[in-house]
């Protein structure tokens, strides 16, 4: 039996990693057909606004699927309702940071939200946490009571988390235990208590005692689904280190390191493009995810020296290196993640191009673009790029953020998950 | 907190100012207001309460803020008198229900403990209908907050069930324990160190025992170390019923799983929990496990090093000394160069709690040199730690041993860079000088005391000047007189002002243990010298030291001497110094 669109999955889940494999393998999925459903945002074609302050700078579902959080450059979040299975409609709108100016340093503190991420167990009043380089944020969104007719959902600020970064946050993770996270920025890991924003416990520090000697950058983490000890972080250098919360208070020696230097491209753009943008566990836990410039490679947790698959759909930007590193282009994160089930992955391009391919099929590769304006049509267009994106972890629905829009997308016969 | 102002007249509560403050627009004024909610309900009486405030809260605790919320809940617990009794509790107890359903844990964890409160005095037909209920439908609601809140109330609600009503309870609590979020699991699992007391070992096994080893191997960490408490509590309990093998048979291997358990916190909770483990399984049991103990000590992981380190003597007290010397002195000796300096402090703070365990010559023997190397530690935390313990092993082996180097590593400390450190030190030396003679004391330690009153810093003057007043406590009114007077009249005719205020605190703080003969001949001289000083700042100082001197003074001194000098204060240019002196004069 192969794993198809349609297997529970809660019994994919269960599949150890073998076994998952072997069956994700065989199956031949006909290409599938995706919907565009709804778009939320501002789309004024005539505008002329050039500010990029309405453009969308993170974006996640919660455990649920019931609730999509957008965050914006201007520091406003966005929470959507899911209504009925195409649709989200608003829930509610909160501002999460304000610019700041940090004095010691004379910089200013930008409003612009690096991560969302949703409490992974949801309540009747679901929560979320916020981040913007400095300055964690935990809200919760209180829903009205039933009874009590005068009540709109808003977002009540819980705890504030600050502090503990001297660089800039680019992402957050929430422990399988429900009670711990971690933040990250280019040097160091922090995990805190939920409860307790006044201490936090360092983890990882790869800052050199001379800062001159700075090769790497920290660029993503994540918390592992289930395995409350392990953890992972992605590197400018193109590889991935696991880290395992159970071996010692100070995880500064990983436990495993992945990279791949066979996939290595060669030349002279070679380290710019090895780096890793963004890097997710599947669902099911066995494998990970990470996004490069030029690709997504799918790895086994037990392999660390090369990943199982390497799925290229951004070839025809080699030729164009050149430019896109004179644009500063060469540099954009894009966002990656996996389907519900872990049998699919998904990252977005220029153009307000995505691409959504099977995990382990290789080749079975489907190409989606956004709604895109007459305007540009025909042209490359580097300013519209997709780059945060995520999957509903319960059914086929898509969400895409490029620029100042968000887009929704359904496949076509989607099937709600029953388990 | 706002007293609230009712009147006698039977008022309209609606215009009450505070009870309108309740729904007030600024959070801060609504927060202030619900904390004297107890006495407000008190003012108005029960049927007020019941009819006009209860719906009004409400509605609060339906929408407002948890800064709001949590000083509610506490109000709440005290409002069984307030609404005239048990009859009319149902409302309250709603309330209260409402609010253990918050995700936000302070309000939750205050909710609790008022339903707590409540519970434990109702009578037992409104306890099991009202209260009883109420726990059920927590535990058995769809999310986790309520099931998280639920789990400290089972205790109150099975200590007061009827056997049939614990068959009802137990298995819901039994699920608790098996719930698919970590966070109830967590709470379930923490709270059974309060269940099992309540219980016989018979219907602990019956119920317990798979969830029991089933938490102890949860996927989750958190989860698997708070077994280490829990297996600490089976174990007592079964033991209270003289079931002490058995206790033993469930708790042993779960210890020992834990003490190598792959997670260092786990490993951590067995170090950290030891010595209740062992007061659980009884000292023979003890002997057996010392191993798993002395791994602990060894183990790769400095926090989980340190937190045994912590229970050293804890542990030891339990085994005969002849196990103590050969398992655990030799790691003990390890740990003295332990790399981690926690470790070593930690080890500092415990180990000398031994010198009792081994008497007179075991401590010589076998102790002293520990003590002595770990007083010459590079960290000052670790010395400091030795120092202040001391007294444990006087008592025991007396001080001559220990002073040839206990003088120099004092002394040391006392002088360290970090003024943190030199105020722990002052704080050890009226201990020490209880032990030392007085003569012995002034010459070794009597620079030092000296010294720090004209430390830079001026928590370290305050402190030596308390240190003096102990000091005199210990040594007597000649001590004072004679070896201190000199020395702060010596400082009074300092031309750093900051030495001369220090002066005052002196007189003020230690004049109370002196005695009439040397106030009148040696402080107040001193006092009215410093009342003519040219910085106003030690006049006035010196106009506020002459009254604390007040109530020690004759009358004639007061009027003959005193009062003359305050007088010219009282027209002194400063308007500071006036006020303190005219202040004074009032007194007179």
């Amino acid at each position: 039996l192969f794993l198809t669109k349609n297997t529970p999955r809660a019994w994919i889940m269960s599949l150890g990693p073998d076994e998952f494999l072997a069956r994700a393998n065989g199956s031949h999925e006909s290409t599938q057909q995706w919907e565009f459903s709804q778009m939320f945002g501002e789309d004024d074609e005539t505008s002329q606004d050039e500010s990029t302050d309405n453009w969308i700078s993170s974006l996640s579902f919660d455990s649920t699927g019931a609730y999509l959080a957008v965050g914006y450059n201007c520091g406003q979040v966005v929470v959507l309702y899911q209504e009925d299975e195409h649709t989200y409609q608003l829930c509610c709108e909160f501002k999460s940071h304000n610019s700041e100016f940090d004095c010691l340093t004379s910089t200013e503190i930008e409003e612009k939200i690096n991560a969302i991420e949703w409490y992974p167990f949801s309540g009747k009043n679901p929560q979320l946490m916020t981040c913007n380089d400095k300055t964690i944020k935990l809200f919760r969104v209180a829903m009205p009571n039933s009874d009590h007719d005068s009540g709109f959902p808003n977002a009540r600020p819980r705890r504030v988390f600050q502090g503990g970064h001297a660089f800039n946050i680019n992402s957050l993770a929430f422990n399988s235990d429900g009670e711990t996270f971690i933040s990250t920025d280019d040097l160091t890991i922090n995990l805190w208590n939920v409860e307790i924003a006044s201490e936090a416990f360092n983890i990882v520090n790869i800052k050199p005692d001379n800062m001159e000697t700075l090769q790497e950058v920290i660029t993503r983490s994540d918390f592992h689904p289930t395995s409350c000890n392990l953890f992972v972080y992605a590197t400018s250098k193109g590889i991935m280190r696991m880290g395992d919360l159970r071996d010692s208070s100070l995880c500064d020696r990983p436990c495993k390191e992945f990279s791949d230097p066979a996939g290595a491209m060669g030349g002279f753009f070679e380290e710019l493009v090895a780096t890793i943008s963004d890097c997710k566990f599947s669902p099911n836990g066995h494998f990970l995810l990470s996004r490069d410039y030029l690709s997504m490679k799918v790895w086994d947790l037990r392999k660390v020296n090369e990943p199982v698959q390497r799925i290229k759909f951004h070839e025809h930007l080699i030729p164009k290196l050149c430019d896109l590193y004179e644009s500063d282009n060469i540099f954009d994160k894009f966002g990656c993640c996996w389907s519900g089930n872990s049998l699919q992955v998904m990252s977005g391009s220029y153009n307000g191009d995505f691409y959504i391919c099977d995990a382990f099929q290789p080749g079975n590769i489907t190409q989606l673009t956004l709604k895109a304006n007459d305007s540009t049509w025909g042209q490359f267009d580097t300013s519209n790029k997709a780059l945060h994106l995520d999957w509903h972890p319960k059914q086929d629905i898509i969400s895409v953020g490029a620029k100042d829009c968000g887009y929704i997308y359904v496949r076509k016969d989607n099937v709600e998950d029953e388990s | 907190k706002k007293k609230p102002q009712v009147g006698s007249v039977l008022s309209d509560i609606m215009d009450n100012p505070f009870y309108q403050s309740l729904t007030n627009e600024d959070i801060q004024v609504r927060t202030d207001a619900v904390k004297g909610l107890a006495d407000f309900a008190e003012q108005i009486g029960p049927q007020r309460t019941l009819d006009v405030l209860l719906p009004t809260l409400s509605d609060i605790c339906i929408d407002d803020e948890d800064e709001v919320l949590a000083p509610l809940a506490v109000e709440l617990g005290k409002f069984l008198p307030l609404v005239g009794g048990e009859t009319h509790i149902q409302p309250v107890l709603y309330l209260l229900e409402g609010l253990a359903k918050s995700e936000e844990t302070s309000v939750c964890q205050k909710a609790v403990a008022s339903l707590s409160a409540i519970g434990a005095q109702l009578s037992e037909g409104v306890f099991e209908s009202h209260f009883v209920s109420l726990v059920i439908r927590l535990a058995e609601s769809e999310w986790f907050p309520p099931k998280v809140s639920a789990c400290p109330l089972f205790a109150d609600a099975l200590k007061r069930s009827s056997d049939a009503k614990k068959e009802q309870l137990l298995p819901l609590y039994v699920q608790l324990c098996q719930d698919e979020t970590p966070m109830v699991r967590r709470a379930a699992a923490s709270n059974l160190k309060n269940i099992f007391p309540l219980l016989h070992p018979d219907v602990i096994l019956k119920y317990f025992l798979d969830v029991y080893h089933l938490l102890a191997k949860d996927p989750q960490d958190s989860v698997r170390f708070i077994i280490v408490e829990v297996a600490a509590s089976l174990a007592s309990t079964f033991r209270a019923h003289n079931l002490g093998e058995k206790s033993l048979e469930l708790v042993k291997p779960v210890v020992l799983a834990c003490a190598e358990d792959r997670s260092w916190r786990v490993r951590y909770m067995v170090a950290s929990n030891f010595v209740l483990i062992a007061n659980g399984i009884g000292a023979e049991a003890t002997q057996s496990l010392v191993y798993v103990f002395v791994n602990l000590l060894k183990d790769s992981e400095a926090e989980v090093r340190t937190a045994a380190s912590g229970k050293i003597s804890g542990v030891s007290a339990l085994l005969d000394t002849q196990k103590v010397i050969s398992s655990i002195l030799p790691c003990v000796a390890g740990l003295v160069n332990d790399d981690s300096q926690q470790v070593r402090s930690a080890l500092a703070s415990d180990v000398l709690l031994l010198a009792p365990i081994f008497g007179n010559e075991g401590t010589s023997q076998h102790l002293l040199n520990i003590f002595l190397r770990l007083l010459r530690d590079d960290v000052p935390d670790v010395r400091l730690n030795i120092i202040s313990k001391l007294d444990q092993v006087t008592k025991v082996i007396g001080l001559d041993k220990l002073s040839e180097h206990l003088i120099p590593a004092i002394i040391e400390l006392a002088e360290d860079r970090q003024w943190r450190i030199r105020l722990s030190v002052i704080r050890y030396i009226p201990p020490l000088a209880k032990q030392l003679n007085v003569d012995f004391f002034t010459e070794k330690l009597g620079d030092l005391c000296f010294g720090w009153l004209e430390d830079s810093v001026s928590s370290i003057r305050k402190a030596s000047v308390e240190n003096l007043k102990d000091l005199t406590a210990v040594f007597g009114e000649a001590f004072a007189v004679n070896n201190v007077l000199p020395k702060i009249v010596e400082l009074s005719k300092k031309t750093n002002y900051l030495h001369r205020m220090t002066v005052l605190l002196f007189i003020s703080q230690v004049s109370p243990a002196l005695s009439e003969a040397a106030l009148n001949n040696h402080i107040l001289p001193l006092a009215l010298t410093l009342a003519s000083d040219p910085v106003a700042n030690i006049r006035f100082g010196a106009a506020s030291a002459l009254e604390t001197l007040f109530p020690r003074l004759s009358a004639e001194t007061k009027q003959k001497v005193v009062r003359p000098v305050l007088q010219t204060l009282n027209a002194d240019k400063d308007i500071d110094v006036r006020l303190y002196a005219a202040q004074a004069l009032k007194a007179l």
